[in-house]
């Protein structure tokens, strides 16, 4: 048996037609769809949600990991931006702010707080970004957001520009374990180390890979699939009917996963301006929806020096599941190891 | 490699890159039984078992057969033996025959206790970076970090490696004491006259709120649990944390940095945290020696020399040399000598004495340059999970937080 679907009207509104390329490309050849495209529209109050549910809880969490070793690691960040200059945050994939709200607390009341400036691919997390930092500072804090998509092309160059485009020092914040999502976290280390002037800090924040970490799928109140993932899906056309969905850890590939399997053949059309084309996915195929990279801390030690970081500072959160590194751009002469 | 680099042999044979360029040139001229390999239009000496076993002989019969005329003899003053014991002497023996090197934890017996007060009263008063304030400094950036660490337990032992003078943590003490939370403080070190100062400094500064104990272990051989073994028993593990401190860069200085950390690690139990600081390897760290008590002194310093004068070692038998060894990563201070040596050592059973020859090297100090990553990777593999690490900010110190590793 097998379908033939369509994405929705409002697939193709909310996504320009190089995502909709990108979409249709990371099917066919990856099995994929990219885990940002999940953060439009509804989406970010679901996100919303999540976090603000994991505000209220007591044990150790992403949010309050983070918030948590961002608090004990301000005395050290203080240190290092001793230069009287105004510093900048600059937030790629702020969700809702809660994780930097503290951090900018501080940075706003020493008096040296510049703007707050958030990255992401979807205008709707800007948004939701923006009216807490409003509600929370009442117009204390510039918040600029900035539309930006870091497997783009052009992202270094963007970045660069905006963080070369006043005398301020800035601090490039990478936090919630991002970097665990994306396809290839060297290239985005690359990116970044590329845009970054020799004074501005990079703060990375992620959740390391743990025996605890490996089981850890609770996103959601309850759904099988996690509605943000499920509306994707319906976007495209396919219907919660025509999946089952998995969940687990590749111990081969060190990636947690979260994947649909079609219980029957799907060919989604795909037509809209210029694109027109049909994806076929066979019946017991995968989609997979979500990932998450697992990594030690030395891993990330490695990777950082690799991509041509200087970690500063390193510290793990008290269960040891946590870690956030405080880096700058290496330029010195020694080589590194 | 198909040969050997000049350089090399020498350092593997203690002679002079002279004598290697000697043996090659003697070797032309058929006078020498080494086969030579040419590369890049030099000769050099061919990486073959034969070429091997031909230098050993040779290195051997250069020391029986030197003109007995041009070999100094020295017998140590009656001070070396009051100060060190037989088993110390015979570890100067053969460091000095194996390795031409003198550890360079026997620098702070005695006079050099003294001394290195004195060097670390003098980086005190330094505004500039050094070892001592960027400690300091380290220590206090990560209180925050090392008080969620300790926030659990209502006391907390410090043991503190290679005390010195105990300037480093002092005002790491001072905090503990204002939380309530000072459990017990001991020092090791392996000179009685460092831990002297360093008991006489700590009540000099806290009178009765402390009570130092000493203990003159050697941290190459010496398991410390059993000086923690009482507590831990007593208080279950529960109440009472341990923190080991391990700093100022001395795991640099040894021989073999990992034979320390190890047993470090087996003097560990499993929620003690290891607090170490160090000074990393960059340009500038690597043109550093100012180990003088008064600055900008380019002679041996005094603690350095202590041991030569100890062994009457005249100056007028060597040179100094201070300098950056690349391939070893090692900054190192040491002497060569003008004069062919021999050091007759007297022990309870009957005398031994060690040959040196002109232009071999006695390692005095060394500090292996590494970069923070492998630091990282050398707690690493031995055992030890780094929790924190944290750099100043011109990145030529380092203070690290780890436990043992523990198997899941």
């Amino acid at each position: 048996m097998s379908i033939v679907v369509s994405p929705k009207p409002e697939f193709y509104e909310l996504y320009s037609a190089g995502q909709v390329e990108d979409i249709i490309g990371s099917l066919k050849n990856l099995n994929e769809i990219p885990h940002k495209y999940t953060y439009f529209k509804e989406s970010a109050a679901l996100w919303d949600r999540y976090v603000r549910r994991m505000e209220l809880e007591d044990q150790p969490n992403s949010l309050n990991s983070t918030v948590k070793l961002l608090e004990l690691n301000y005395a050290y960040l203080e240190d290092i931006l001793d230069s009287g200059q105004t510093v900048n945050v600059i937030d790629i994939g702020p969700g809702n702010a809660l994780p930097v709200k503290d951090l900018l607390n501080r940075l706003n009341k020493s008096g040296r707080l510049g703007k707050y400036k958030a990255i992401d691919i979807s205008q709707e997390m800007l948004s939701l970004a923006k009216n807490n930092i409003d509600q929370w500072f009442k117009g204390k804090i510039v918040f600029e957001g900035h539309i930006l998509d870091i497997g783009s092309s052009g992202f270094t160059a963007r970045l660069a520009k905006m963080l070369r485009s006043s005398t301020s020092v800035n601090v490039v914040l990478f936090l919630g374990g991002t970097i665990g999502n994306v396809p290839s976290p060297e290239a985005v280390y690359k990116k970044l180390h590329d845009s970054l002037g020799a004074a501005d800090v990079f703060i990375l924040g992620l959740k390391l890979d743990t025996l605890n970490a490996r089981k850890y799928f609770n996103f959601t109140e309850g759904l099988d699939l996690p509605e943000m993932e499920a509306l994707i899906l319906r976007r495209l056309g396919i219907e919660d009917g025509s999946y089952i969905v998995e969940k687990g850890y590749d111990s081969k590939r060190k990636e947690r996963y979260m994947r649909v399997r079609l219980q029957q053949e799907v060919t989604i059309k795909f037509a809209s301006g210029d694109v027109r084309e049909d994806v076929l996915l066979a019946k017991g195929s995968s989609i997979l929806l979500w990932r998450y990279w697992h990594y030690e801390s030395l891993d990330i030690l490695k990777q950082l020096n690799k991509a041509g970081f200087l970690a500063l500072h390193s510290s793990l959160t008290n269960d040891e599941e946590t870690l956030v590194v405080i880096s700058r751009a290496f330029r010195g002469e020694i080589k590194r190891s | 490699m198909l040969y050997f680099k000049n350089s090399d042999l020498a350092y593997t044979h203690h002679v002079s890159v002279r004598t290697v360029r000697n043996w090659i040139e003697a070797a032309k001229q058929g006078k020498l039984d080494l086969d030579l390999h040419t590369h890049a239009g030099r000769q050099y000496v061919s990486n073959t078992a034969r070429n091997l076993s031909t230098i050993e002989r040779m290195v051997e019969d250069r020391k029986k057969y030197r003109p007995h005329r041009a070999v100094k003899v020295v017998t140590p003053k009656p001070e070396f033996y009051h100060l060190y014991n037989e088993a110390q002497v015979y570890d100067i023996l053969s460091n000095l025959e194996i390795h031409h090197e003198i550890p360079r934890d026997y620098n702070y017996f005695d006079g050099g206790a003294g001394n290195w007060d004195k060097y670390a009263n003098r980086m005190a008063s330094e505004e500039n970076p050094n070892n001592l304030n960027s400690t300091i400094k380290l220590l206090k950036l990560s209180r925050d970090y090392i008080d969620s660490l300790i926030a659990n337990y209502k006391s907390v032992n410090i043991v503190d490696i290679g005390v010195g003078n105990g300037l480093p943590v002092k005002e790491l003490i001072e905090y503990l004491l204002s939380k309530g939370k000072l459990g017990r403080y001991v020092a090791i070190d392996i000179s009685p006259e460092m831990l002297a100062i360093a008991k006489r400094n700590v009540e000099e500064w806290f009178g009765d709120r402390v009570d130092i104990e000493t203990y003159d272990f050697d941290i190459n051989h010496d398991r410390f649990a059993n000086v923690l073994a009482e507590d831990y028993i007593k208080s279950g593990g529960a109440k009472v944390g341990n923190i080991i401190l391990f700093l100022g860069g001395t795991i640099q200085n040894f021989r073999k940095p990992d034979a320390a950390l190890s047993v470090i690690h087996d003097s560990m139990s499993k929620n003690d945290l290891l607090i170490h600081t160090q000074k990393l390897d960059t340009p500038s760290s690597r043109r550093f020696f100012d180990f003088g008590t008064s600055p900008g002194d380019a002679t041996l310093a005094p603690n350095h020399r202590l041991i030569f004068d100890l062994l009457n070692i005249d100056s007028s038998f060597y040179n100094v040399e201070m300098g950056f060894d690349e391939p070893k990563a090692e900054r190192y201070i040491r002497v060569r000598l003008k004069v062919a040596l021999t050091i007759d050592f007297k022990f309870e059973a009957g005398h031994r004495p060690i040959s040196l020859n002109k232009d071999d090297t006695i390692l005095l100090w060394r500090a292996w340059q590494n970069n923070y990553l492998q630091v990282v990777n050398q707690f690493e593999r031995n055992d030890l999970y780094m929790l924190y690490n944290s750099q100043t900010d011109d990145q030529e110190y380092l203070l690290t937080i780890s436990r043992i590793k523990r198997s899941n």
